[in-house]
């Protein structure tokens, strides 16, 4: 018999907060699993840890050396041309591409997984996630298109809305759900899939504005409304095929509230290894003597002669450079003592792969509450927006058959393992 | 026929055929080369009198020489001018400058004209847009139509052969009409210089700079050029091979992708 497999996102959810509202008993779905034939894993994001990147690891089981995308931003080889990576930057093939090419599975549903769009072929029906501009590129096959929007499936909430109408905004969340899962049911219960991911973006915008609100009804509300959405699409999954299906929940990556933003770039600039000129754009602002520079959130580039146009360090600087800027980051502290960044990784530990040269040379984690930032425009190094809550890269969720052991760290590469070898 | 002759022909009947059927019609005017050329070609489409409103959109960053330029041409040939001006994002400070070029397009532009539009209540507005500018814009008709969200749905559009237009549209539409479509770079330097028509003095050369495309002044480079005539300048888009708008900033495509990634905080 064929072999199916249910896999639900829930973009941004942090496994201590998802344990609470199950203790809580905010999420009777999820609790009454983990009770019985589930177990939750704490499982450590990408580095960075970005949806983007994180869940490009999760599609392919591989790390950002290997599938090429290590932001929403980057630069284009040998300038300072910005560009959104998408999916047509993804390098190394998804779990679906491989088990589908080796005619374990046949057809797939994809939904609102970020950073696959533009929407690319696929046997079954991928519908993008966020960035998703253009609904007509954003659904493969695109007979669907029509069907979808009868339906009036969204892609995501209007963003900018949080900032004049909280209250509306989170009501569009709500609706947003509500219509995710309608869509969801109907997919499941109408079609034949081997596998079925949907992701649950609305969790992600809820922290990046409420997360303040964490211990109130406002989450509390949100969480179950969660957690009714995935007990029914497991059940309707249940429904069609059985008991006798994998089932995954996973999370990109965690969430903290946010103290402040921190600039990287301003630091760098204070500190003299930044030099840009204001008159241009972006990172074209990057001038000749610059030692290094940020990009989204904690990426660090050191501006060697050989990769940038206007590039003037030598690869036998790199040890002294490396141990400079990572005394300068380690020093930053906030006024009130409290030092902003936990660690500075080197590219060396974390990535391995063919796309390795184009990875950012540091990557500086910080401490909670402080929202790294590679943005050029702020002059100081501590801002605040109206953002609440910011990504962390230790406490993913990650919820498995019981039967799955990990001997060791869990991390965004591991379910796409566990899916392929469950299909094998 | 003359070359110019068969594309001034084929302009004049498409403006006609547009004013035929929206009676509600504006032209927008940029004061550049294209959208004057297109200005010259209505008047001699209605016999010298223009019969619609002549919109301007002003960013407030354009080059002096325009504003003086369009105020000018507008006593000049007498014709109605609406400025269209996002006041309430100008008064908010948006600039080109502080890294918001894309915004900055969107806001002062795009929605400025759709403020105008939604004021006016116009059906169709007509654009001295060209097929050689841009490989987007190589898939444009000659009557376009747009969405209540100003969105072009270039994968379907309708088909425009044997010179038959669909030129009707639903009601939350409008059209953009384009009558100089198939004008190159280089027919529309000659046809002003055969028409004698008045252009701004930037697009000759100064101490060996000229541009070759205006806009706002924080977002237009100009290129190395000696080109002080109309005539050079024949000669110097002939033989160029890169392309006219490269000496400006903006790329539309990306904009949506940047306003999404700030609103959760990023760039």
């Amino acid at each position: 018999m064929q072999k199916k497999a249910l896999i639900v996102g829930i973009d941004g959810v942090p496994f201590g907060l998802i344990t609470r509202m199950m203790e809580q008993g905010h999420m009777k779905e999820l609790k009454h699993m983990c009770e019985g034939d589930y177990t939750i894993h704490k499982m450590h994001a990408s580095y960075p840890d970005i949806s983007s990147v994180s869940w490009t690891s999760f599609m392919t089981g591989a790390n950002p050396a290997e599938h090429g995308i290590y932001g929403f931003t980057d630069l284009k080889p040998n300038s300072y041309d910005l560009y959104f990576p998408n999916s047509r930057d993804i390098k190394a093939p998804t779990f679906w591409q491989t088990l589908q090419k080796q005619k374990k599975i046949k057809r797939v549903l994809v939904l609102n997984i970020p950073n696959t769009y533009p929407a690319f072929p696929i046997d079954g029906l991928l519908v993008s996630g966020f960035v998703a501009i253009d609904f007509n590129k954003a659904v493969y096959p695109t007979s669907y298109v029509a069907p979808l929007q009868r339906m009036g499936y969204v892609i995501d909430v209007d963003l900018m809305k949080a900032r004049q109408d909280k209250d509306g905004f989170y009501q569009d969340l709500m609706d947003s759900l509500a219509v995710r899962e309608k869509v969801s049911i109907n997919l499941i219960t109408e079609e034949e899939w081997d596998i079925a991911t949907i992701c649950i973006t609305e969790t992600d915008r809820l922290h990046h504005f409420f997360f303040d609100k964490k211990d109130t009804p406002v989450f509390h509300d949100f969480y179950k409304r969660v957690d009714t959405f995935i007990g029914n699409i497991y059940r309707a999954f249940e429904k069609k095929y059985g008991k006798d299906f994998l089932f995954l929940v996973l999370s990109d990556h965690g969430f903290t509230e946010q103290v402040a933003e921190v600039n990287l770039n301003a630091l760098l600039r204070d500190s003299g290894y930044l030099v840009t000129d204001e008159s241009r754009d972006y990172y074209d602002k990057i001038e000749k003597g610059t030692i290094a520079f940020a990009m989204d959130p904690g990426r660090i580039y050191i501006h060697y002669e050989k990769k940038f146009p206007r590039g003037q360090v030598k690869s036998s600087e790199t040890e002294q450079i490396k141990k400079a800027l990572k005394a300068v980051f380690l020093e930053l502290a906030d006024t009130n003592g409290t030092k902003v960044i936990k660690e500075v990784v080197d590219k060396e530990e974390i990535y391995k792969g063919p796309y390795y040269d184009n990875a950012p040379d540091l990557i500086c984690i910080s401490n909670e509450g402080y929202d790294l930032k590679g943005n050029l425009r702020r002059k100081e190094v501590f801002s605040s927006d109206i953002f609440k809550g910011m990504h962390t890269g230790e406490d993913a969720t990650l919820i498995t058959p019981k039967n799955i052991t990990f001997d060791q760290q869990v991390t965004i590469e591991n379910p796409a393992n566990i899916i392929m070898n469950y299909f094998l | 026929m003359d070359h110019l002759d068969a594309l001034e022909n084929k302009s004049i009947y498409i403006i006609r055929e547009a004013y035929y059927r929206f009676k509600n019609i504006a032209m927008l005017w940029s004061v550049g080369k294209d959208s004057t050329t297109l200005l010259w070609l209505i008047r001699k489409a209605f016999f010298g009198k223009i019969p619609f409103p002549i919109i301007h959109i002003d960013t407030s960053y354009k080059f002096p020489d325009m504003y003086e330029f369009r105020d000018r041409l507008a006593r000049e040939w007498n014709f109605p001018l609406i400025v269209g001006r996002n006041e309430e994002k100008l008064a908010a400070g948006m600039s080109p400058s502080s890294g918001m070029k894309l915004e900055c397009c969107t806001e002062l532009k795009t929605n400025a004209l759709k403020q105008v539009i939604d004021k006016y209540k116009f059906k169709a507005i007509f654009l001295g847009i060209r097929r050689d500018e841009h490989g987007i814009r190589a898939k444009e008709r000659y009557f376009s139509p747009r969405d209540d969200q100003f969105q072009w749905n270039y994968e379907n559009q309708p088909a425009e052969i044997w010179d038959q237009y669909k030129s009707y549209l639903d009601k939350e539409e409008h059209y953009r009409v384009h009558p100089i479509l198939h004008f190159t770079e280089l027919d529309i330097w000659k046809y002003i210089q055969r028409e004698k028509l008045p252009i701004i003095h930037l697009y000759l050369a100064k101490e060996g700079k000229r541009y070759r495309s205006i806009g706002c002044v924080p977002c237009c480079s100009p290129i190395e050029s000696s080109a002080t005539t109309i005539e050079d300048m024949i000669n110097e888009v002939a033989a160029s091979k890169t392309s006219e708008r490269a000496g400006r900033a903006q790329d539309k495509e990306n904009i949506y992708t940047m306003q999404k990634l700030r609103a959760l905080g990023y760039m």
